[in-house]
């Protein structure tokens, strides 16, 4: 074991007041909205996303419920609809992205050495607006009339929204503007967090960490963001064009004047397949980094990993047809995106053999991190596979909209990316804390999920295959479906149950955790040289980083047999006392909350819009008056927020001096 | 929840088989379909054989270098192997492209219109379809619709022979689907997709719209009947007579045809 | 280095681009990505109109040759600015920003005149395709001009505040960069659109 000792705990409170004590002068409640710092600005996308898991969560219960048993009216048709809508856009867009924004948040500056962001305003700024965007969608539900009677108002056109399905003459009513704008506001935030994270790897590396000297979780970042500032402004214009012809009357996807549905399927996978990269990529990051430090030896095939996740990045632009291999695009276009997407498998595989090999002859540290993270591979693999399968094009004419694909998108994107982001929370806990998660209730919140989620996936590969169409709010008697719908309903909540235990883990350690030190775990990598929880400068002396796992060799070096030796105490220059000393003398970005002005703006605009050309007729008591009279000072109210918070953004220094 | 759970119970027990649908794709009554399966197995061999060897290795990792108390040495340092990277790369890529030549090969043979086919239109509304089919004369004659309380007289197929359907709707995206005959195609509005199906057995095989399309999606079904080439034609002969009075009448205009015209 | 944090003003970067500039770059980036699907929209869609009005009816190439000119032209004005701003000059900045931004608004000016025309001609946004596909690429091309012209005002008005100095050109560098990339769209946009003939 490394030659540390085990400092004095620092409680989450004691944290703060040493944040406090280093520049930041708010208190409570008003030093969250005001805060400029990475690492609040990540345990609140967490909070979030998080919030939203569990309600994209309960949407899917009640499609579970509903599904359960043939014939069933539990949800009819329209709440059915809706409530799929939601689960599947909240948990894309309000859980997976922002929980991986969280970790970006949290661990990238410290990965690399930085004290905070590039823009730590702009930062502020990104969350706020995801929250706007989140709290605008979710709305939504309750302005189809009486909630309480079961009439609501979310969106119903899949998460995918496919024209002419969601223009106005099929989708009357609201649902589909809350859902266009929504996504419109996320986007922003997206991009706002991307390109802060693209700017904050590239220029604000300690001395000596080269891009090659990173860890992989830090390029895997760098690679996500890329991927964002390109797809999101691909779907934002998407989303555009069928505001403009919802509301406006515009033709792109207007039959009868010569539009096509298909432009809106081209360009929304053009932002979709990426997406789904974007969605991975961060846990495979994370993976990347558990799996070393759990297994005592260093990721196997370090540069072959990294360049896979870039080549993964360049190759998802290449296959998005394979959504719309049934559209009829012909023998030429099937056959090109059939053979791109049989190649991406390519780099998929190397991560996983890669990681396979980190595994191979090390000594495994068998806990709850580890557990998440090799399920991860083993649930990534699974639902890879059946992606290879999917690429055999003539095959997915049958697979294609069918649960055998929901199948699939489960297995990699909750047995993948969210396994991941659970592992992560496990591991990076202590960091931020100072107290480890129980052991025993992680284990049984693992295995209530990996036994639940196999249980409610694997029997939707059979039902698919068996001809079970998606997005069907019922299916008939004696279609041979009702055992596995009934098998996946009870493995959805053994998942819920695995949730709860989670959340209980989390409050309980929270508050009476064992304490944990700055380096529980024997890590590798920059953030464990600093306190648990860290500093609100994080590091006291920027690092001078002079290897690829630096902080592994200042406690390591190798014997002849490349077995690693502690390093004596005291001889090694490790930062790790000065993380005790004040840190005076450094100056943090002030808070400022001229970014939570700014975002707010945008909701207000956002709800103008939804109703901009609502003609039906309000406040018949104050003598009436129809609904978009109100909405245009509404929008203009929401841009003059904006525009002043933007200029008290622009106007005010970054830094008290 | 319990309701599911014990009637999952009850399925396994009933004697019902789980395996059965009359949706089932790995059923198939005709030549498409049985295509499309081959080709399937073909690739399912190749990943449960990945899929073992990557979970069980895990597994046997996990037992066999687990952390044991009293053997806390720390494990050699191995930073990579580039011939195993080289390998672990070649392989799969000439694994996975040995699969193009069966996929261009299924795409283009699928896509084509075959050259003995006889033609039939495929309509899609919100919630039903209606098929149109050419009379003797060269007519299109149609078929009643059907709805989500009707499944309708169904698609009519003779045994044994290639069939060409062209899909049209009238208002959104639909997805003409009928699994133990043939993969899907979209039916997309403003143009005219077409794929080939074939039935080998004599039979009523379930079909449903497989592209969401709104509130009634779910009732959105129909059915093909694999008939004898008497019985198609005397199917047809009857719809030309219902919908010119007598046998034999040809006062109606020639050449009409109802949602074909764009492409 | 125990310094504080700016938005990457005089810290060293790895990169060597100060954080800001990286960040337009990227952004720019981003926005090419933006206007390259309504292009790509507009080329699906073009000669697929089934009614008109249609473009080489209302097309006058003259006078959107002339506008197109008046926002090169103000690409010039804008980098005399930066090099006045650069040698200490900030009245000639102020002068040329302003600049910049008159003839920035004049080209605004000459859209609105000409979608005008259109308008009168019978094109709306739900005339056609063609109406459709136009309207919403030149309207998103003219928001960020005038979100240009008030970047522009704004630092022409922080100047006369003594917020703008030559130890820092960069904001009005960074502007300047804004300011062609809008402009190079336009010639993009130009060339696809006006000049480009349609098949039919």
């Amino acid at each position: 074991m490394a030659a540390t000792s085990i400092p004095k705990r620092m409680s989450f409170p004691q944290a703060m007041r040493e944040a406090r004590a280093a520049g930041a002068t708010y208190q409570g409640i008003w030093s969250w909205l005001t805060t400029v710092d990475h690492k609040r600005i990540g345990i609140m996308y967490g909070a979030a996303a998080f919030f939203f898991f569990v309600v994209g969560g309960v949407e899917a219960l009640l499609i579970r419920v509903q599904l359960a048993a043939p014939e069933q009216s539990f949800l009819n048709p329209d709440q059915y609809n809706r409530i799929f809508t939601m689960h599947g856009t909240t948990m894309v867009f309000l859980v997976v992205m922002p929980m991986s924004a969280a970790f970006f948040n949290l661990l990238v500056p410290l990965m690399i050495g930085a004290r905070d962001v590039a823009f730590p305003r702009m930062n502020a700024f990104s969350f706020w607006v995801f929250m706007g965007g989140g709290i605008l969608l979710n709305a939504s539900f309750f302005t189809g009339g009486n909630v309480f009677a079961g009439e609501l108002g979310a969106p119903d056109g899949g998460w995918f929204g496919y024209a002419p399905l969601t223009l106005k003459q099929y989708s009357g009513g609201h649902g589909i503007d809350y859902w266009v704008i929504g996504l419109q506001i996320l986007g922003i935030a997206s991009l706002a967090g991307a390109f802060n994270f693209i700017v904050t790897i590239l220029n604000m590396r300690a001395p000596g960490m080269t891009l090659f000297r990173m860890p992989v979780f830090v390029w895997m970042t760098l690679v996500t963001s890329f991927l964002l500032i390109f797809a999101i402004p691909v779907i934002s214009v998407a989303l555009f064009q069928l505001t403009f012809d919802r509301a406006f009357g515009a033709n792109f996807f207007n039959v009868s004047a010569g539009g096509t549905p298909l432009l809106w399927q081209h360009m929304f996978w053009l932002f979709g397949h990426p997406e789904v990269y974007i969605l991975i990529l961060p846990a495979m990051g994370i993976v990347s980094e558990i799996l070393p430090v759990f297994s005592r030896k260093p990721l196997f095939g370090y540069p072959f990993v990294v360049f896979s996740g870039v080549a993964i990045g360049f190759m998802s632009w290449g296959v998005w047809a394979h959504h719309m291999y049934t559209t009829g695009l012909g023998s030429v276009a099937n056959s090109a995106f059939g053979i791109s997407t049989i190649l991406i498998a390519i780099p998929t595989g190397i991560k996983i053999f890669n990681w396979m090999a980190t595994m191979f002859g090390g000594t495994l540290n068998l806990k709850t991190p580890f557990y998440f993270s090799v399920g991860f591979i083993a649930m990534f693999t699974i639902g890879g596979l059946t992606g290879v399968t999917h690429s055999i094009v003539p095959s997915d004419y049958q697979q294609q909209d069918t649960y055998y694909i929901v199948a699939h998108f489960h297995q990699v994107l909750f047995g993948g990316a969210i396994f991941g982001l659970f592992g992560g929370a496990y591991y990076w806990f202590p960091k931020f804390t100072g107290k480890l998660m129980n052991e025993t209730l992680g284990m049984i919140n693992f295995w209530l999920i990996f036994i639940g989620f196999n249980l409610t996936f694997q029997p939707m590969m059979v039902a698919g295959l068996m001809g079970m169409p998606r997005r069907i709010h019922t299916y008939p008697s004696d279609y041979g479906w009702e055992f596995w719908n009934a098998m996946a309903t009870v493995g959805a909540f053994t998942i819920a149950l695995g949730v709860l235990v989670f959340m209980v883990n989390f409050v309980l350690s929270m508050r009476k955790g064992e304490a944990a030190s700055d380096d529980p775990w024997d890590g590798r990598t920059l953030e464990w040289t600093i306190p648990s929880p860290p500093p609100a400068y994080n590091f006291a002396e920027i690092p001078h980083v002079h290897s690829l796992d630096d902080f592994w060799h200042k406690k390591y070096t190798e014997d002849r047999d490349g077995r690693p030796v502690p390093v004596p105490a005291g001889a090694s220059d490790t930062s790790h006392g000065d993380g005790h000393a004040g840190g005076h003398g450094i100056h943090l970005p002030s808070p400022s909350i001229m970014p939570l002005i700014a975002a707010v703006g945008f909701p207000i605009i956002g709800l103008g819009l939804v109703y901009v050309n609502d003609t039906s007729e309000v406040w018949s008591w104050l003598g009436g008056g129809s609904l978009y009279l109100l909405m245009r000072p509404l929008i203009a109210v929401g841009a003059a927020i904006m525009v002043v918070g933007l200029y008290g953004w622009a106007l005010e220094p970054a830094t008290e001096e | 929840m319990v309701a599911g759970l014990l009637g999952g119970l009850a399925f396994l027990f009933s004697g019902c088989s789980i395996f059965s649908s009359p949706q089932n794709t790995f059923a198939p009554a005709g030549e498409v379909a049985e295509d499309q399966r081959s080709l399937f197995m073909l690739t399912m061999w190749f990943a449960l054989a990945i899929m073992i060897f990557v979970e069980g290795g895990l597994v046997a990792m996990m037992i066999v270098f687990r952390k044991r108390k009293g053997h806390e040495a720390l494990p050699k340092q191995v930073h990579g192997n580039n011939a195993l990277e080289l390998g672990w790369t070649i392989a799969p890529a000439l694994l996975l492209l040995a699969f193009v030549p069966f996929v261009v090969g299924g795409i283009v043979e699928l896509g084509n219109t075959p050259k003995d086919a006889i033609t039939v239109e495929v309509n899609a509304f919100r919630f039903g379809w209606y098929f149109g089919y050419q009379a003797p004369d060269g007519t299109l004659v149609e078929g009643d619709p059907s709805s989500v309380s009707d499944p309708g007289p169904g698609l009519y197929v003779p045994l044994g022979k290639k069939v060409e359907l062209r899909l049209h709707s009238v208002d959104v995206i639909h997805s003409f689907w009928v699994p133990k005959l043939a993969g899907k195609t979209d039916v997309i509005p403003g143009r005219t997709n077409h794929m080939w199906i074939k039935g080998d057995k004599l039979g009523d095989y379930a079909g449903q719209c497989a592209e969401f399309c709104g509130l009634s999606h779910s009732q959105m079904r129909f059915h093909v009947k694999v008939v004898t080439q008497a019985e198609y034609d005397q199917y047809v002969q009857g719809l030309v007579t219902a919908r010119d009075g007598s046998p034999g009448n040809d006062e109606l205009a020639s050449g009409q045809t109802s949602g074909g015209s764009g492409e | 280095m125990a310094h504080a944090l700016p938005a990457g003003g005089h810290l060293e970067t790895n990169t060597g681009l100060d954080n800001r500039k990286l960040l337009m770059w990227l952004f720019l980036g981003s926005d090419c990505l933006f206007f390259g699907s309504l292009i790509s929209a507009y080329l699906l869609y073009r000669d697929r109109s089934v009614v008109g009005p249609y473009p080489s009816e209302l097309y006058d190439i003259p006078f959107t040759s002339v506008s197109s000119f008046v926002l090169l032209m103000s690409s010039f004005s804008m980098v005399l600015g930066l090099s006045a701003l650069q040698r200490g000059n900030i009245r000639g900045m102020r002068i040329w920003l302003s600049c910049t931004a008159f003839l920035g608004v004049l080209f605004l000016g000459g859209q609105a005149f000409e979608f005008t025309e259109f308008y009168r001609e019978g094109l709306t946004l739900h005339q056609n395709l063609f109406g459709t596909t136009f309207f919403v690429l030149t309207g998103f091309h003219g928001a960020h001009v005038s979100v240009g012209v008030l970047i522009l005002l704004s630092i022409v008005a922080s100047s006369f505040r003594g917020r703008v100095s030559s130890d820092d050109p960069l904001p009005v560098e960074i502007a300047g960069l804004y300011w062609h990339f809008v402009d190079i769209v336009w010639i993009i946009i130009f060339t696809l659109v006006y000049l480009v003939e349609p098949t039919s």
